[in-house]
């Protein structure tokens, strides 16, 4: 009796997962196991041709790729060092505000725009911001940026455009984490604050030693995410720099936009289905490696 | 019983879940793996010698006008998405209306010009969901010529044929693959020609020019522009954010057409010809004939408000051009060979490969090369029609911007060219950037330009 209560459970919770389990399988494992065999062959639209790992030996000397893979590399660096400021906002926040303040919530809302937005619509407002088709936030920019310089809009500039195109990315995600972290805050215990205070801790005090020990785990999510999704950075690149890689020649091209090129103006789906699978397993070994790391230390 | 139950239930590892989810996950993504697999092998491909048996057999010669019969509906793709691919589907429209109960053709939009090729791609290789007809330009030939799009020589050439006389040289020539066979009709001839802020040139007493004969003779007219407004206008911009291929017409176009339809064997770029087009280049840099800017956004901006007083570019921009209320401007002809593309109208293998199918959508294309309607596709969006008797129209023939852009079409020269096309200006277009950001000379960037060109060759 109660070996087959426990089978026909077993069953019904299979079946209620079904429906996930078919899209999971159709929407990601075959798409990467397809990825995968693709990147053993030549494709052509007529005929696929076994090659091994040539795409991958090809790789290895592509100037293209390596140029991209560094670029990537930057966009991550900005990210991550980028990523502190949520989290010094979201601490401050949660220090000096109460849960009813109105700048509080208004702030909240404004960071959260980006988030919400479509990537193509925030990509033509910033390329409109930053050349000259509006006036009155050209102007902000050169005076924010004056390192434009002679080329006026820092998008034609091979030495700030992949800056910008990295702030502008690291804005859209803003929001985003700080209501990452903001729930985050919520498992700090009001009373331990309260208790450091009584003992005579100041904000920084409180900062470093409860609440930013409590919101790790968050950190870690918020780290890691935001690697993978920059190890994906494509749309800000396409819609402010162009089809062509960015100004002065593959400037702010990441190795994501690279493989839409190699795929979609190439036709090179076999090279590009590679380059795909070396993200891939990149990423996978360095998020595992931040999980270990930073979950070893909160063990 | 339920508690038990419960506490059953509650008995199973987490570990033994996670190897039951992975299972099932694996489970499902074999089969899916599995069925692609079996599909794919299965899949019918269009046979192209299968359709060259129907179609050689097949008399499409008065295939008509009001066919009894069933109903054929038509998918007919698209990347044209503004003022032309409007236009296209306003006579899509009449034409639907005129075959009511025959004919339905519908113009589908699977994204920009790149998502058409991927996802026609997709549809030839799975052999199901291809449309009709696509809207693509000559320079897909290489790709699609043969396999989803089927060449149309019986058709063309048959009684109920095309004239090649009523086309624009230039665009006509480019329908051809190089084996000789023509895989697609030109619609229009979006050859260059460049734009003249007319108001930016009467502030500083310079003369507006009518036609310019040589490419030194630009270079010289451009430098009248900054000395005459003492640097205050930017006489010309050079964009290479977008993929641009005027650039490349400043080389002797006989040779560049040579280089870009040979196969990459041993790329050549040190030639007389080359040489003097690498140093006009590294002359606008140098003198700062154009904004140290290849934003396509800027450029446009900058046009549109005087702060630069030409831009070389397409017939697609008029409509732009004429929605800018401020803006007076003219067009200038250059009377020397220079790059145009053109869109072109293919039928594909899928069509081909029914009689009745194939018939109507060649019914359909010939009635959009009428006069009224090239015509008027050409009046609306501002592209040049690909056929004269449709530049004569009246509608289109009294503009006058359009005409000098009409009469620009002579000179336009359009490649058959190589599969690896875009990524060769890819290359090109790196470098000229960064040469036009005075960041490489003339000849650091044929060296690198050679080296690149060579390593895609060696890859081919």
């Amino acid at each position: 009796m109660k070996r087959k209560s426990r089978h026909s459970n077993f069953s019904l919770v299979l079946v209620c997962l079904l429906p996930f389990y078919v899209l999971f399988a159709a929407f990601y494992l075959v798409p990467i196991a397809y990825g995968i065999v693709m990147s053993l062959y030549n494709v052509g639209i007529e005929l696929d041709v076994f090659i091994g790992v040539q795409n991958f030996i090809d790789l290895a000397s592509d100037r293209l790729f390596w140029i991209s893979f560094r670029n990537t590399l930057l966009y991550v660096v900005v990210m991550a060092v980028g990523g502190f400021g949520p989290i010094l906002v979201a601490g401050i926040l949660e220090l000096h505000l109460s849960e009813n303040d109105r700048f509080r919530r208004i702030y909240y809302s404004v960071t959260l725009a980006p988030w919400v937005v479509s990537w193509v619509s925030l990509g033509f407002a910033w390329r409109f911001l930053f050349s000259s088709y509006i006036p009155a936030g050209y102007e902000a920019i050169q005076n924010v940026v004056p390192l434009s310089g002679e080329f006026g809009n820092p998008l034609n500039s091979p030495d700030l455009a992949l800056p910008m195109v990295a702030l502008v990315w690291l804005w859209t995600w803003f929001g985003f984490n700080i209501l990452l972290l903001k729930a985050g805050m919520k498992s700090v215990d009001p009373a331990l604050i309260e208790a450091a205070r009584v003992d005579g801790a100041r904000n920084l005090r409180i900062f470093f030693g409860i609440i930013i020990p409590a919101m790790l785990p968050y950190v870690v999510f918020m780290a890691t995410m935001g690697f993978i999704w920059t190890f994906q950075i494509f749309d800000p690149i396409w819609l402010l720099t162009g089809e062509s890689g960015g100004p002065g020649g593959w400037t702010t091209s990441s190795l994501t936009y690279l493989m839409v090129k190699e795929a979609k103006s190439y036709f090179r789906f076999g090279y590009a289905s590679a380059m795909g699978v070396v993200v891939s397993l990149f990423v996978l070994a360095v998020s595992l490696t931040q999980f270990r790391l930073m979950y070893k230390r909160l063990v | 019983m339920d508690e038990m139950t419960l506490s059953e239930q509650k008995k199973m590892s987490r570990r033994n879940y996670l190897k039951y989810v992975a299972g099932g996950a694996v489970v499902v993504a074999a089969a899916g793996v599995g069925y692609g697999l079996y599909a794919g092998s299965q899949a019918p491909t269009p046979p192209i010698t299968q359709t060259a048996t129907v179609t050689q057999g097949a008399t499409v010669t008065g295939a008509p006008t009001t066919a009894a019969g069933r109903l054929v509906k038509s998918d007919w793709w698209t990347g044209q998405r503004a003022f032309d691919g409007d236009a296209t589907a306003m006579l899509i429209g009449e034409y639907n209306e005129i075959y009511v109960g025959d004919h339905e053709v519908t113009q589908g939009y699977p994204g920009v010009w790149n998502d058409v090729y991927g996802k026609l791609t997709a549809a030839y290789k799975a052999g199901s969901g291809m449309p009709d007809g696509v809207m693509m330009h000559t320079s897909e030939i290489p790709i699609f010529g043969g396999n989803a799009a089927a060449p149309l020589d019986d058709l063309v050439k048959g009684p109920d044929g095309l004239d090649p006389s009523n086309y624009v040289k230039g665009a006509w020539d480019a329908s051809f693959a190089a084996d000789g066979k023509q895989y697609c009709v030109p619609w229009d001839c979006h050859c260059m020609s460049m734009y003249v802020n007319i108001d930016a040139h009467n502030k500083y007493n310079i003369e507006v020019p009518v036609e310019i004969a040589s490419v030194d003779a630009l270079v010289d007219y451009w430098r009248s522009i900054k000395k005459a407004s003492g640097g205050k206008v930017y006489p010309t911009v050079l964009d290479t954010q977008t993929v641009d291929l005027w650039w490349m017409s400043i080389a002797n176009y006989a040779e560049m057409d040579d280089f870009f339809t040979k196969d990459l064997t041993a790329p050549n770029i040190r030639t007389d010809k080359w040489n003097h087009a690498f140093e006009v280049y590294e002359t606008i840099a140098k003198e700062k004939l154009a904004p140290a800017s290849n934003s396509h956004t800027d450029l446009i901006t900058m046009f549109g408000r005087g702060d630069v007083a030409t831009n070389i570019y397409g017939p697609w921009m008029m409509g732009t051009w004429d929605s800018l209320p401020a803006l007076t401007y003219t067009v200038c002809q250059l009377k020397w060979p220079i790059w145009g593309g053109s869109h072109a109208m293919y039928l594909t293998t899928a069509a081909r490969a029914q009689k009745d199918r194939e018939a109507k959508m060649w019914r359909w294309l010939k009635w959009m090369h009428r006069p009224a309607n090239n015509g008027r596709y050409g009046e609306y969006s501002g592209m040049i029609p690909a056929t004269i008797t449709g530049q004569n129209y009246l509608g289109y023939k009294v503009n006058p911007q359009r005409q000098i852009y009409a009469a620009q079409s002579a000179y336009t020269k359009t490649t058959q060219p190589t599969l690896h096309l875009w990524e060769m200006m890819d290359i090109f277009n790196a470098h000229l950037s960064a040469m036009s950001l005075l960041s490489e000379n003339a000849q650091q960037a044929q060296d690198a330009i050679e080296q690149e060109l060579t390593k895609l060759a060696d890859g081919n």
